[in-house]
């Protein structure tokens, strides 16, 4: 199949129903403290099961697209690929769309407004038993934007976003081997937040690799061994282990630490973090990670260590709708005293199961001892869609 | 014969009220189909008075008759059921029997009378009753602020340029706060103890000066919504006052824009036991950029 008859296929496909559905760290808030309630994958992002999509249509969504006669019961039951019962007991397909329109410098001269399409995938999830989520196979294909950095490139807009084979014989304990996000810190889908670009943990950094989860006396370990991404050069692919500990004090407070060790050809990174999940009431949060990167040039052994601290709390409104605030810091060299901090409120809304808004406003600051800059604004605007 | 008679009088004159509050239990029934909870209060408690129990002493006494049992739930009902209708104002003594009758309703033996669902929405009206006083907090707080000032400096030949004072720094204080679980208002004022760094906004003048001490007060009114328990979205006015020692260029001259100033901001409220952590972001007039804080408070009991 070419490539152009594939990206048709894909977007009718969208344009007709329509991701790679998401939970997120926030539902803490909500009791939910653990993403393999809702995810296929142990860590989250990916496809929701079938429990995470009937709470997405309940708990966390919206209801008023529905009659108020509609029980939650029957809102839950139609929550499967495109509001249907789920028809196979084998196969869980969905769609997933994101498109973010960026505004950057906002009332400054040189302000600029992009629409991005940031992923649309078309996702697959086997349930080899045919009964429950023991044993998956999940695969998600589709487009991904070339990076800024790499515009004008080639660099093969569609792609497999995640592949992998789970075995998950009882809750203790699951083994998933295949092309996954790593494991590291709180998995936030803020891919411009320090926590993820500067660990090099965004959206386009799944490797492949093979990941043990255990789930025992109110610990969560996963160990994640990797090899780097097998469609990567080999001189740049990053192999190596990560690993996070999480211990749950309550269903509301988490805390963890992480760690990760990497190394390719020309860089050898070491991850460090400490992380902290909290709700408060029903269905807000606090959700901090503090983190220090150090990358060695091998061919300088030049090493440079950096810090961040990313903060984000929500406040539940109502049914749906949630008020956010980010507070990001970073230091991008410890031995410098240039930091940047970056603040910004945000608000997200839940329309309905699959239909999710979110507006987020970026106030960055930078300091330096050489220098007073003015302050840079940015907005971003985004839908989420999944089916 | 006519003084007994005057004497008679006289003692169901005294009395008259409690015995002409004496119901049966028909009475009560017609009461509460007529959903008027406040009579039906009345005379229960009017009622327990005439048989020598006192309403606010419940819990001494070990055992009830079936009679009693009954208007003691119905007491209840019609406590709860009031509040629920708006026809009875909650208030501590009622509240406080109501609670006694929850306690002993375990030893009540009334088959047809459900406790359950009035425990339940007994639960539920006390909680909005206390999310709806008003109480008042003291605090004290520390927070970290930053903003960037606008500055002037004139030169020895005379040359004029914009300059400009990136600020941050911990701010120490205290304040006062009076508010329910939906609502309220506070006001606080903080000593802060800032460290700029000057620059320029211009291609004529080269400056650059780097931890400048900066003194700031700032006064500010919020006011707060809590849309659940533990969070709050404030709205505030900041009221600053900004003094700081900038040294200019050699012969020349350093004017900050304003002394006083005022602004608004917007921000967040988590609250854990005594603590909260709030994140705020607004605009000062004449400022450039924004205005930020992060602040960490402790709270005292009331």
């Amino acid at each position: 199949m070419n490539k152009i008859m594939l990206k048709y296929i894909l977007f009718f496909t969208i344009a007709l129903c329509s991701s790679r559905a998401f939970s997120y760290p926030n539902f803490i808030g909500h009791g939910y403290n653990s993403c393999i309630t809702c995810h296929y994958n142990p860590y989250g992002n990916g496809p929701l099961n079938d429990y995470g999509r009937a709470l997405s249509a309940t708990a966390i969504s919206d209801r008023w697209l529905h009659e108020p006669s509609k029980s939650e019961e029957e809102i839950a039951e139609k929550s499967g690929f495109l509001y249907m019962k789920a028809f196979n007991p084998y196969i869980r397909p969905s769609v997933n769309y994101r498109g973010l329109n960026l505004t950057r410098n906002i009332t400054q001269k040189n302000e600029e407004s992009t629409y991005i399409n940031m992923m649309a995938n078309v996702n697959t999830v086997i349930r080899l038993n045919g009964e429950d989520d023991k044993y998956i196979a999940s695969i998600s294909y589709g487009y991904a934007p070339t990076p800024i950095s790499q515009k004008g490139e080639d660099t093969g807009n569609y792609r497999t976003r995640e592949h992998y084979v789970g075995l998950r014989p009882n809750t203790d304990f699951g083994f998933y081997i295949g092309f996954m996000d790593k494991v590291f810190g709180i998995r936030v889908p803020d891919h411009i937040a320090f926590s993820r670009s500067v660990t090099e943990l965004t959206q386009n950094d799944q490797t492949h690799g093979a990941l043990l989860h255990v789930v025992k006396n109110n610990f969560e370990i996963g160990l994640n061994g990797f090899i780097g991404s097998l469609f990567q050069d080999t001189e740049l692919r990053q192999k190596g282990v990560s690993t996070k500990v999480e211990y749950n004090v309550s269903s509301t407070v988490k805390p963890g630490v992480s760690f990760l060790k990497s190394t390719s050809d020309h860089v050898e990174n070491t991850l460090a973090a400490i992380h902290g999940k909290f709700g408060f009431s029903k269905g807000s949060s606090a959700l901090l990670e503090i983190g220090k990167k150090s990358q060695k040039i091998k061919s300088t052994q030049k090493e440079i260590s950096s810090i961040y601290l990313f903060l984000q709390n929500h406040m539940l409104l109502r049914r749906g709708t949630y008020f956010f605030m980010t507070g990001e810091y970073f230091q991008p060299n410890i031995e410098k005293e240039s930091e940047t901090l970056r603040l910004g409120p945000g608000l997200q809304y839940f329309l309905v199961q699959g239909v999710e808004l979110r507006l987020d406003l970026y106030n960055t600051k930078s300091y330096s001892p050489d220098a007073a800059t003015k302050d840079s604004w940015d907005f971003a605007g985004q839908i989420h869609l999944w089916f | 014969m006519v003084l007994i008679k005057y004497i008679l009088l006289f003692i169901i004159f005294l009395t008259g009220t409690a015995y002409a509050e004496v119901f049966s239990l028909e009475e009560l029934r017609q009461l509460d189909l007529e959903k008027n909870y406040p009579k039906i209060i009345n005379k229960i408690d009017n009622d327990l008075k005439s048989n020598s129990l006192d309403p606010t002493r419940l819990l001494s006494e070990t055992s009830y008759s079936k009679d009693i049992q009954i208007k003691l739930y119905f007491k209840l009902k019609a406590y709860i059921l009031g509040i629920q209708s708006g026809t009875v104002k909650p208030n501590d003594e009622q509240h406080k029997q109501s609670k006694q009758i929850i306690m002993m309703s375990d030893d009540f033996e009334l088959d047809n009378y459900d406790f359950d669902d009035l425990i339940e929405t007994f639960e539920l009206e006390t909680e909005k009753w206390e999310k709806s006083k008003f109480t008042l907090n003291y605090f004290v707080s520390i927070s970290y602020l930053t903003w960037n000032h606008s500055l002037k400096l004139k030169d020895s030949n005379g040359e004029k340029a914009n300059l400009y004072s990136k600020e941050i720094g911990p701010c120490f204080g205290g304040g006062i706060r009076y508010q329910n679980g939906y609502w309220g208002v506070e006001s606080q004022l903080c000593y802060g103890y800032l460290s700029a760094t000057v620059g320029e906004d211009s291609t004529v003048i080269k400056y650059n000066q780097s931890n400048v001490p900066v003194d700031a007060v700032v006064l500010t009114s919020n006011f707060l919504w809590k849309p659940k328990e533990q969070v709050a979205m404030k709205f505030g006015i900041p009221l600053v006052y900004h003094q700081a020692d900038y040294e200019p260029s050699k012969e020349g001259k350093i004017t900050a824009e304003e002394t006083f100033s005022f602004g608004y901001f917007i921000g967040a409220e988590w609250i854990f036991q005594k603590y909260a952590v709030e994140i705020s972001i607004g605009g000062i007039k004449q400022y450039p950029d924004s205005f930020w804080n992060f602040k960490l408070t402790y709270n005292f009991d009331t």
